[in-house]
């Protein structure tokens, strides 16, 4: 299962800062590389809805020798569902940022047209999100996505949320990528630390919300926000469930 | 196959359930459910009928959720019972796969009520019992919309898409179903957990004839 983590940068979703380990205070907000640092891991997936984090994230992994894996979270025009696209090398950085500045010169979307125009699979990486993909849209709304990903090789996230629909969309998941033989990844996001953190995400999503002042932690009205698990806590507790899981078979 | 409708199995058994909270959180484990109702019932008789007020310590119930709940200090002090047995109770049934789980706005709140009861009896999170489940706030929207059951989609999505319609004008509340059905509704006894589900039964008997499921 691959951590997928997401920072302040991405506003309103997380409540994690890019700071090096040393500026971390206690009781204020967690550091990704404080986390990263305290379970000696060497790799970052970093997951972002802009690339305004991206500097100070290669500035940090750089210093601390970790290897950043920087993807960026887009809207495709035609049907509002979300791509993520992850950069493999320095150039498909660069092919990144060109996608962003495509997307977010008008409409903060991309069209498949374009994306497909400046793809390279030897740089970038097509990874379809477990929540607020095209799968997700198809069971939540009367919306009928159908995108076109020839050409594009994705990868479709699995993640197990503690959230109601879980399972309906994982099946749903696991039916699409059988019939078109794509690839699956297990998954976890990861917008706090711990699981008691997540009144703090919750606050901070009141507080972001356009209706500012009118959304309480009593009455926050926010959809489906009834899981405590987009934690690293929780990923941690996931990832020793699947290794008992191994031993026992 | 037609026969196959809820309406004309007379021998499915069903849970109404319904829980009444602290607030309107959904993950808060300070959001404790005080009181679970719950009717087992085959629409012509009740089987199983429980009314627990759910004993927690340091619950705390703001003003306004005590004024829209009607919330008793006195009364939740007598009645209580322990947290675990009233969960012990209900999921002998939730969790049984051949009775169909209904209840009033389930899949946007109940549901997480429930999970929340379960964390706060040091149980993880268990949503298995969800695709067996109705959720009449979806029904009536399915009904008022005409929108049918593609018979490609399960009915759990089907549900979720519904839940999902946000529209200003479209009433769908417990005391608004009653009224579209004529059943009789006292608002003063609203948000108590077995009146609501009594009512729920009477209105889901004639739902299950206006909508293919």
């Amino acid at each position: 299962m691959i951590p997928v983590f997401s920072s302040h940068y991405s506003i309103g979703k997380s409540i994690l800062t890019l700071n090096l380990p040393e500026k971390d205070k206690e009781g204020g907000s967690s550091s990704i590389f404080s986390i990263l640092n305290d379970h000696d891991m060497k790799e970052l997936y970093l997951l972002e809805d802009s690339l305004t984090g991206f500097p100070e994230a290669l500035k940090h992994c750089e210093q601390l020798q970790i290897k950043l894996r920087f993807g960026l979270l887009l809207k495709i025009c035609e049907q509002e569902h979300k791509v993520a696209i992850f950069a493999k090398t320095g150039k498909g950085a660069r092919l990144l940022n060109k996608i962003y500045s495509l997307a977010f010169n008008k409409k903060e979307c991309i069209t498949e047209s374009a994306l497909k125009k400046n793809w390279n699979k030897e740089d970038l990486l097509l990874c379809i999100p477990f929540y607020d993909s095209f799968l997700f849209k198809n069971i939540m709304s009367f919306d009928t996505c159908t995108p076109d990903f020839s050409g594009l090789d994705p990868v479709f996230f699995i993640e197990k949320g503690g959230l109601p629909f879980d399972e309906i969309l994982t099946e749903k998941v696991m039916k699409y990528t059988k019939t078109f033989n794509f690839k699956t990844q297990e998954t976890k996001s990861i917008f706090y630390k711990n699981k008691n953190d997540v009144k703090k995400l919750q606050a901070y999503k009141c507080i972001c919300n356009r209706k500012f002042g009118k959304k309480t932690l009593s009455k926050p009205n926010l959809d489906h926000f009834g899981s405590d698990s987009f934690c690293f806590e929780s990923y941690l507790e996931q990832n020793q469930q699947n290794e008992r899981i191994t031993t026992t078979v | 196959m037609k026969e196959s409708l809820l309406r004309f199995n007379k021998s499915q058994k069903y849970l109404f359930f319904d829980y009444e909270t602290c607030n309107l959180n959904l993950v808060s484990e300070n959001n404790k459910p005080w009181q679970l109702a719950f009717i087992l019932t085959d629409l012509k008789s009740e089987i199983d009928k429980a009314d627990y007020y759910v004993k927690w310590k340091n619950l705390k119930v703001s003003k306004e959720a005590a004024k829209i709940t009607g919330f008793n200090k006195e009364k939740y002090n007598s009645r209580s019972v322990d947290a675990k047995k009233v969960l012990s109770h209900f999921e002998k049934y939730l969790y049984d796969d051949s009775i169909i789980k209904v209840g009033h706005n389930i899949f946007g709140f109940d549901f997480y009520m429930h999970n929340i009861h379960r964390k706060l009896c040091g149980k993880p999170t268990d949503f298995s019992y969800v695709k067996k489940s109705i959720d009449t706030v979806c029904l009536a929207r399915a009904i008022k919309k005409s929108i049918k059951k593609p018979k490609d989609t399960d009915l759990t999505s089907w549900q979720y898409r519904l839940l999902n319609i946000k529209e200003r004008n479209l009433k769908v509340n417990l005391q608004q179903c009653c009224k579209d059905y004529d059943i009789d509704f006292d608002p003063s006894k609203l948000h108590d957990a077995l009146y609501d589900i009594q009512k729920n039964i009477e209105f889901f008997k004639k739902m299950i004839w206006e909508v293919e499921v």
